[in-house]
């Protein structure tokens, strides 16, 4: 048997290679008269695929990790300002025993009450009543004034605990978003990190 | 010049090399290569140019695996399938290698489902219009080992050289020059059984 000849078709044919060629030529691929029917694709959407395939894994999976890391650190702080409020007002609305009442609670109006108020809606025919009255009301007014004003006293360090109470949140408050951007900034420098990398390895491979 | 780097220089000049990537020098790729990615870009004819390329390997091993009246049926099934699929080809350089499977894995499915649909007649290769003496021999040569039946096909139908062979399917020269050997060696004894009997 001629080796070079079952190879390469080259040196003297082979006797029995070139019958069976003959024979089996006549199961040779045939060229069709029409063309292959290929299937219809939009130009755009080629397009489009052909400007993401190269760009897509990496850049895109780093951009939708930073917009839900800074979605996510907006709902965490908006979450923890909603909480740090509610905590304020249920405070205000119903106070624990012992806890002094908050300043809006100290300082609302006294309801009116008939005795104290000294002219009221009066009749004309208690006149004389109240004029008599009108001269002890001067010592009552004097005394209910003082005993507010000391209940007002009372009330300060109340109003400055909760004053320093709220303040002391914000300051957390500030503290922990400080915290939440100096992790976003950490992450996005890796991401930046990683997006470098890649780009490199393709630059290295463009063909895959 | 052989074909495949006259066909290179000519796709060097068109404007589908121009899609490609720039990345690495053209003239470092092959033509394959190139126009892998023209077709990736959205260029059908160059689609039609690898069609033209390697029709005859696809032909040739669907040959040695189904019946000669399916064969161009399922030609056309592999390049359909293909031109679907080709984005998700990692190297455009290993095009011949995926599609030479792609054409294998069409032949097994192709048997699969003739099992369950039904079975066909036993002379059917001698009712069809296939010279009778080809038929035998390629029945001949379905009888020998997969590498080997297929490599044969493809010299002895296809009229390719063992280089050619090897470029296209991607298997090494070596493979294929013990393949056509040691396939070429048990086709004479089976012919030699045959005309003895």
């Amino acid at each position: 048997m001629n080796e070079d000849y079952l190879w390469d078709k080259a040196g003297e044919p082979d006797a029995e290679i070139e019958r069976l060629e003959q024979m089996l030529g006549s199961l040779r691929y045939q060229r069709p008269a029409e063309p292959l029917p290929l299937p219809a694709r939009s130009r755009a959407w080629t397009s489009v695929r052909a400007w993401l395939r190269p760009a897509f894994s990496p850049a895109f999976a780093i951009a939708a990790t930073l917009v839900i890391l800074l979605l996510a650190g907006g709902w965490w702080l908006g979450l923890r300002r909603a909480q740090s409020n509610g905590g304020t007002n249920t405070a205000a609305v119903n106070p624990a025993p012992g806890t002094p009442p908050p300043s809006s609670v100290a300082y609302a109006p006294p309801p009116p009450v008939g005795p104290v108020n000294p002219v009221g809606n009066m009749a004309p025919k208690d006149e004389k009543r109240s004029s008599a009255r009108q001269s002890v009301t001067p010592r009552r007014v004097i005394h209910q004034a003082t005993s507010e004003s000391a209940q007002s006293l009372a009330k300060v360090p109340a109003i400055n605990n909760a004053r320093r109470a709220r303040s002391e949140e914000i300051a957390r408050g500030q503290e922990a978003k400080a915290q939440l951007i100096k992790a976003l900034l950490i992450t996005s420098d890796k991401l930046n990190t990683v997006q470098k990398k890649i780009q490199g390895t393709q630059e290295r491979n463009p063909i895959s | 010049m052989s074909e495949a780097g006259m066909t290179g220089e000519r796709l060097l000049m068109t404007s589908a090399s121009r899609t490609a990537a720039a990345a690495q020098p053209a003239r470092d790729r092959s033509p394959e290569t190139i126009l892998v990615e023209a077709v990736r870009g959205g260029d059908r004819n160059a689609f039609g140019q690898l069609y033209d390329l390697y029709a005859p390997m696809v032909h040739g091993i669907l040959l040695a695996r189904v019946p000669f009246d399916e064969v161009d049926d399922l030609v056309q099934d592999v390049f359909l399938l293909a031109f679907k699929r080709i984005h998700t080809l990692r190297e455009a350089g290993a095009f011949g290698g995926w599609l030479a499977m792609i054409a294998r894995n069409r032949a097994v499915d192709f048997h699969r489902r003739r099992r369950e649909t039904e079975e066909l007649p036993e002379d059917l290769a001698r009712r069809s219009s296939v010279d009778p003496e080809a038929a035998e021999a390629l029945r001949l040569i379905r009888t020998l080992p997969d590498a080997y039946r297929e490599t044969l096909v493809l010299r002895l139908v296809e009229g390719m050289t063992g280089p050619e062979i090897a470029e296209r399917t991607g298997l090494t020269p070596a493979s294929v020059r013990v393949n056509l050997h040691r396939g070429m060696k048990m086709l004479r004894k089976k012919l030699g059984m045959e005309s003895g009997k």
